[in-house]
């Protein structure tokens, strides 16, 4: 679906011919053309400002038992899923031919203000009438803009009323520590209605924030977006809303991981990898982390600009020292309240001038939007030297 | 309901509809369509039909590489009980289903049926069922599923209807509950159907008799039929199912090879010797992402493993896997795979056979009950902690990997009711105690 098709369930021709950022790239005005959503073409291999950023409407944000659910509307837009588990890269889904929308969830603890960057099994079903339209598992997601949120283009049937039931799943099979422990063992239901009309589709098509051509592809990203309000890393922070923000008095966070310097831990070091940050701490023996008085590793992978979490890797260390090789094995993912999201796993007799080698087995599994479908997409290993402790 | 508009439907996809709504008038649709259908008749001779009542694999067409082929149409019907049973409510669901076995040959050209009881069911006697068998109330199993208590089926017993033949399956219904029921049938008047007679012989006792029928769900097995029914919420219209796709996902399971023998899910002793048990989940399924996101790449090898594509086992739909999934040297790489980023779902659920037997007997079929794409998934298994076991193996919790993502099938089903029966030998399936003698 593009923009064109989003809109003509009902709207006129002339609200259409009224859109921003219309005009293809040498200037022709043809709608039918130039309608699809503009793509960087031969963007690098990092993570790279992308040529627009969707504007969204966010619905009322929803507790239920310990969970906060943030739904979101925004056009329906292509994004890439990760296929590297068969040994493919990226494949990028196109948006489906008849009217859909891009659902999204977000899902965070209203304790701690953190999102949960868990795929727990969330599902989302939409009803029209108490007819089911479509009902689907949504892709954990990473964007500039969004961070880290469930999402994907649901079918709809039209303009009218609608009603999207999310289930959270729970964090049941999930290694969670300090006050995480215990915590989101129950799977909670939260019903949001929605109202598709003529209004709401021409606002989420203006609210596309169409950036310069010639800062397409450089190595920059979209800034968090608070509230619906896009903006560019270095540039204005735009202050009119883009979209209606219900939130209940609940302000949805964006899913930046902590700095590296105010980690627990002493802090190893910020190796870098396929544009991944992987900023490493060890904790001291005896933490709350380990059974019994060993070290603690842990390593919090981030995106370089927001510092967005990227969950669902695998990763693996080994330690050199002193002409030996200790394999530490695999990292286990982790949600904690003060490391927050991060992969660990217990270490003894760590030492000065000792080298870690961490194995970066399998990369993030989230689908990307566009600006992060060609970072963290490549496995391999980086040495860190290990200097202070 | 009202009867499926006959223009523009291929008849095999008008008759499972008219199988989905049911009824007098549903019947008579059936028979007004087709030329004269012969039907073979029944059995008087003791002994046949089979001891155990889930004995059908001898009876039913096998495919060309030898794997058992279900029947084409099925009918549960779940069944309640008001108070305690009476020796002639025995014998009257005795006669009735008697009926049935001497009007239809015990095969998928006639009818195979079973009856079986929940433990809500044995629960109206003091005494428990016996140590041999191993019957809990179902439940959720694993994180993926709320079950809520209206999401578990109680209701007292369970006949599973089976037949190549449409007509045999509906006569049977309409023989069994009669026209009067509210559950089945269109709003169309009957015409020149009598149900007082099914297959030539006489009726002489119903189901309905004892039971009121309090649930009725249907569905289809077979090439062809999923392609044809792309319009129900849950595939898209569109979706590219081969035509040899025998289910909705667009592969052939349950291969020779890799279903267990019926002996392996009989119950071996105890008063029950000679039954099985069978746990009936209603899935939806929900497969636009796995048709029109997903590549067939990455479908080969989330239903069977990311080596079944590397090494290109599968083919469009299976067919390159004759008479097994060929999964038993992918079982120990299912750990790794998963830390990869990818693990196939028959490789998961592969980790919980015996002696390298799967533990569960599956006779699940699709449906488009309430026009959403789903599977009844039936599976006949010694205990029905045979099923716990492989369902969890199914679920894989234990591996390094996301819920639902990139994890077998889980991203594209969604478990929603769920009953347990012990399905019992012939000689105890008219409304046993727990302690038949």
């Amino acid at each position: 679906m593009n923009r064109r098709r989003f809109l003509s369930v009902g709207a006129t021709v002339a609200a259409i011919a009224g859109l921003a950022g219309c005009t293809s790239d040498d200037g022709e005005n043809d709608p039918a053309e130039s309608d699809d959503m503009p793509r960087v073409e031969n963007p690098p291999d990092a993570v790279y400002l992308p040529s627009h950023t969707d504007g969204m409407a966010m619905l009322d944000t929803e507790i239920a038992g310990e969970f906060a659910v943030s739904p979101m509307l925004s056009i329906p837009h292509f994004f890439w899923i990760v296929e590297t588990g068969i040994g493919d890269g990226v494949e990028r889904v196109d948006p489906p031919e008849g009217d859909s929308v891009h659902f999204m969830a977000s899902v965070w603890d209203p304790e701690t203000e953190v999102v949960l960057p868990v795929d727990a099994g969330l599902s989302i079903d939409i009803e029209q009438d108490g007819r089911l339209v479509d009902s689907r598992a949504p892709w954990a997601m990473l964007s500039q803009g969004m961070g880290f949120h469930f999402g994907d283009n649901y079918e709809l049937d039209g303009n009218g009323q609608y009603t999207a039931t999310v289930s959270t799943g729970s964090l049941e099979n999930v290694r969670l520590t300090g006050e995480m422990e215990g915590r989101f063992q129950r799977s909670e239901t939260v019903t949001v209605e929605f109202e598709m009309t003529n209004e709401r589709r021409q606002r989420l098509v203006e609210s596309v924030q169409r950036f310069e051509e010639e800062r397409w592809g450089s190595r920059a990203a979209v800034s968090p977006m608070n509230h619906g309000q896009g903006g560019m890393r270095e540039g204005d922070m735009q202050d009119d809303d883009r979209g209606e923000h219900h939130d209940g008095g609940h302000r949805m966070p964006y899913s930046s991981l902590p700095e590296p310097e105010t980690l627990p831990g002493t802090l190893l070091g910020t190796p870098t990898f396929d544009d991944a940050v992987y900023a490493t701490t060890l904790l001291e023996p005896g933490s709350r982390f380990v059974e019994g008085d060993e070290q603690y590793l842990a390593v919090s992978p981030r995106t370089p600009y927001n510092r967005c979490v990227l969950p669902q890797m695998s990763l693996s260390a080994t330690l050199e020292g002193d002409g030996e090789v200790v394999d530490v094995g695999g990292l286990q993912p982790t949600l904690d309240h003060e490391l927050e999201f991060h992969y660990g796993v217990a270490v003894e007799d760590v030492r000065v001038g000792d080298e870690l080698v961490l194995s970066i087995d399998s990369v993030p599994q989230a689908a990307r939007h566009q600006g992060y479908e060609t970072a963290f997409t490549e496995t391999g290993e980086r040495r860190l030297a290990i200097d202070t402790l | 309901m009202s009867l499926p508009d006959r223009e523009g439907l291929s008849r095999r996809e008008y008759v499972k509809s008219l199988v989905a709504v049911g009824g007098a008038g549903a019947l008579a649709a059936c028979l007004g369509d087709d030329e004269t259908v012969e039907i073979p008749s029944g059995t008087e001779t003791p002994g046949d039909p089979p001891t155990r009542q889930h004995e059908w694999d001898p009876f039913l067409l096998r495919d060309d590489d030898g794997n058992v082929e279900l029947p084409r149409h099925h009918v549960l019907a779940y069944l309640d009980l008001d108070g305690s049973p009476t020796a002639d409510d025995r014998a009257t669901v005795e006669t009735a289903l008697r009926t049935l076995e001497r009007a239809y040959e015990w095969s998928n050209e006639g009818l195979l049926f079973t009856i079986g009881y929940s433990p809500a069911y044995f629960e109206r006697y003091d005494e428990p069922l016996p140590e041999s068998v191993d019957l809990p109330a179902p439940r959720s199993l694993n994180s993926l599923e709320s079950l809520d208590e209206s999401d578990l089926d109680d209701h007292d017993a369970l006949v599973h209807f089976a037949s190549d033949q449409p007509v045999a399956l509906l006569e049977a219904e309409l023989a069994m509950f009669g026209a009067t029921d509210r559950l089945s049938g269109s709003d169309a008047s009957p015409q020149d159907t009598d149900h007082d007679t099914v297959n030539g012989v006489d009726v002489e006792e119903r189901l309905s008799d004892v039971f009121e029928r309090a649930d009725r769900r249907t569905g289809f097995f077979g090439a062809g039929l999923p392609a044809e029914n792309t319009g129900a919420t849950g595939v898209p219209e569109d979706a590219p199912i081969p035509e040899g796709a025998p289910m909705f996902m667009g592969f052939r399971g349950r291969f020779a090879g890799t279903q267990p023998s019926e002996d392996r899910v009989t119950i071996q002793e105890g008063p029950f010797a000679g039954g099985t048990t069978q746990q009936v989940s209603k899935i939806r399924e929900q497969l636009s992402q796995w048709w029109n996101q997903d590549s067939q790449s990455i479908r080969e090898a989330k239903m069977f493993s990311p080596t079944h594509e590397r090494e290109d086992r599968v083919g469009e739909h299976g067919e390159k896997l004759t008479n097994s999934s060929e999964v038993a040297d992918v079982v120990d790489d299912t750990e790794s795979d998963a830390a990869s980023g990818l693990v196939g779902h028959a490789q998961k659920t592969a980790r919980a056979r015996e002696d390298g037997s799967p533990i569960i007997l599956r006779r699940d079929f699709e449906t488009t009950d309430d026009d959403i794409a789903g599977l009844h998934f039936l599976s006949l298994q010694r205990r029905i902690e045979d099923f716990v076991k492989t369902r969890e193996a199914m679920t894989g919790a234990d591996l390094p990997i996301g819920s639902v993502q990139n994890n077998g099938i889980l991203q594209y089903i969604s478990v929603r009711r769920r009953g347990n029966f012990l399905v019992p030998p012939r000689e105890h399936r008219s409304l046993p105690s727990p302690r038949p003698e």
